[in-house]
């Protein structure tokens, strides 16, 4: 595939897409509202708009944004859980939305899923060593002793034992729960797994142990995760690099340590000086804002933050700004940014 | 008094099935119930064994005689044993209730689980047709289609068409559960964890959606089972069901239609009828349990 070097693709990041596992092109979803008496289709849910972005084979991309910008979206869509309205997905250089059902099931094995409520992603009638099994049983691993080896071993890497696969999902608590949840995702050796918001249901004292498994795991396996999180702290802990979403689109993708140490879009800063500081005595100018998130049903005009942005100028109000290169590596879709580091280059 | 630092293993875990039946047993009235059922399953399912006479065999010397130690519940007035009819004819009734049931259960799981899990058109072609099945007064439709259904079995036995009009006309009621049940399980993430798995659809529906429609599926087909009966017994007095010499509950009850039998030979319609209202009562029992034991609020 050859590079473009228009310089506003975030895939352009590193002239090649020769090591990327995964790219988003334009990614697409809308919900129809219907309504009347036909049932036509009134208006629509924005939910994912026009997204792009690559993921580098090993690396971590974290993604996050407020609760409905469509961070999950993103992920089950990538997946082909929820089918997309149009755009394409890359995975391993296959157009994911254009494979036929053997296909499909074939690569279901490289792209895995680990869910956010670990009350509701195992069975509760299963017990949790048929759980971990089933990717493996579905894809053809039929003898029961092979299975169950495989189910054992994924359990102890998880800091599981192995009498616990005959239990049922209520007899553990969240953060074992969710160690299963990680082993059924593992079972099939993925390459690929999409990470939604997997600790923020669990305690934090669990947060980090489960934080810490997915980072051992991830070198052992040599996977690539796609970490969709609200919680900053934890995406800076296990990111390289991050990805703010902002009613349905892609706001700023830069790596981790510019993110929070030089953040472009106004809304990264806003986002960055909410994180709650250790420190009653620390004063600091915090970065309030004002109103609400608009609806994705009917986004503003122009720049999506506009209506809340505190730098916002005239040009926002009108023109959407696109997600461009503004600094090595560091590319954000703000026109004061923009404007700015042109200033300064000149 | 135990070392703390000794790690317990923990009690074997309870499965929802082991805490439902422990639930249930807390009934008395369903264990009752659940007795009587089997009972008259054995007597059902052995009645060549038990019973002493054949329950077609005229003895015409023996017309019309009130219970005595050779014939337990007296003879009808061709000199048929009337214990013998009354067992051979449990044989029909608990018959057309499983048969019917499993009929109806099945199809109406199927339908049911289709139209939730693959909503839209399907959905709706499948609602609308309960809808259709659902407006008609059941006895009417029921009378009107068995001697049609006979005739399309081509079997002079009119019992396969009394079960297969039954199964045929009560699936909708637990297609309408299915759904509502499928609708809400469907959208779960372990669902969903089965579908990124790579899970087919008969398998999401089947091995992931069906345990959770279990409870549902059987107080419906428990109450299911003695509404069969019942209908049948009905059908039968009326003259639709189940045809003479074959005994069943319901046509023995039917011959006291005629004054004579009601005033004079009471023991040939008593015992008939006391076996339906025992068998009746009994599943409902286990059926008010049952619903009891699998409710997942109940302790």
């Amino acid at each position: 595939m050859s590079n473009t070097t228009n310089g506003n693709k975030p895939s352009a990041l590193d002239g090649t897409t020769a090591e990327d596992l995964l790219r988003v092109d334009n990614l697409v979803k809308y919900y129809p509202i219907r309504g009347g008496l036909l049932q036509r289709t009134v208006a629509q849910v924005k939910a994912v708009d026009s997204v792009t972005f690559s993921v580098k084979k090993g690396e971590t991309l974290g993604l996050v944004g407020e609760s409905g910008c469509g961070k999950t979206t993103v992920g089950r869509t990538i997946l082909r859980l929820i089918p997309s309205t149009s755009g394409k997905v890359l995975f391993d250089n296959k157009d994911v939305f254009s494979l036929n059902g053997t296909e499909m099931k074939a690569l279901r094995k490289d792209m895995q899923i680990i869910f956010q409520d670990p009350y509701s992603s195992l069975d509760p009638r299963m017990p949790i060593g048929e759980s971990v099994g089933e990717g493996l049983l579905v894809h053809g691993m039929r003898d029961t002793r092979k299975r169950n080896d495989a189910v054992m071993e994924m359990l102890k890497r998880v800091g599981l034992e192995d009498y616990h696969a005959k239990r049922y999902p209520h007899e553990f608590s969240g953060g074992q729960r969710q160690r299963i949840g990680i082993a059924r995702a593992l079972a099939l050796r993925p390459k690929f797994i999409v990470c939604d918001e997997p600790v923020s249901a669990l305690d934090v004292s669990i947060q980090a142990q489960v934080l810490n498994l997915l980072k051992d795991l991830q070198k052992d396996f040599g996977l690539t995760y796609l970490f969709i999180a609200h919680n900053l702290a934890v995406v800076e802990h296990i990111s390289d690099r991050v990805g703010v979403m902002y009613v349905g689109k892609l706001v700023e993708l830069a790596p981790r340590d510019r993110i929070f140490a030089d953040p472009l879009h106004p809304y990264t800063k806003a986002l960055l000086s909410a994180i709650p500081m250790p420190d009653p005595t620390l004063r600091r100018d915090r970065m309030i804002l004002q109103g609400d998130v608009p609806s994705p049903v009917n986004p503003p005009a122009g720049c999506r933050f506009h209506t809340r942005c505190p730098f916002a100028v005239e040009k926002c109000k009108h023109q959407e700004p696109q997600l461009k290169e503004l600094k090595p590596g560091q590319f954000a879709a703000c026109w004061v940014a923009e404007d700015q580091i042109q200033k300064s280059q000149a | 008094m135990s070392n703390t630092s000794t790690p317990q293993k923990p009690p074997p875990p309870l499965t929802p099935t082991a805490r439902a039946w422990r639930r249930f047993r807390r009934s008395k009235l369903a264990v009752i119930g659940l007795f009587m059922v089997a009972l008259m399953a054995i007597l059902a399912i052995g009645a060549p064994f038990i019973a002493q006479y054949d329950p077609l065999k005229n003895d015409l010397l023996n017309r019309a005689k009130p219970p005595t130690v050779e014939h337990w519940f007296g003879t009808d007035r061709t000199g048929r044993d009337v214990f013998a009819r009354t067992i051979y004819g449990g044989r029909i009734s608990l018959m057309v209730g499983l048969v019917a049931v499993t009929l109806s259960v099945t199809i109406g799981t199927i339908m049911g689980l289709i139209s939730g899990f693959y909503g839209g058109i399907v959905d709706n072609f499948v609602m609308r047709l309960t809808d259709v099945i659902m407006s008609f007064p059941p006895i009417v439709i029921i009378m009107a289609s068995i001697p049609i259904t006979a005739n399309l079995l081509s079997s002079d036995n009119s019992i396969l068409a009394i079960m297969a009009v039954i199964g045929l006309l009560t699936w909708p009621q637990l297609a309408r559960l299915i759904r509502g049940q499928t609708l809400i399980v469907r959208e779960t993430d372990y669902v969903t964890a089965a579908q990124s798995l790579g899970a087919s659809k008969t398998r999401q529906m089947f091995v992931h959606i069906l345990p959770q429609c279990l409870a549902p599926l059987m107080v419906f087909a428990t109450f299911g089972i003695a509404n069969a009966i019942l209908l049948e017994a009905g059908l039968s007095f009326l003259g639709q069901g189940v045809q003479p010499p074959t005994p069943s509950w319901g046509n023995m009850v039917e011959s006291a239609r005629s004054l004579d039998i009601l005033e004079n030979l009471p023991w040939t319609w008593v015992a008939p009828g006391i076996f339906t209202v025992i068998t009746v009562v009994s599943i409902n029992f286990i059926g008010d349990a049952l619903r009891d034991a699998v409710d997942p609020r109940s302790k």
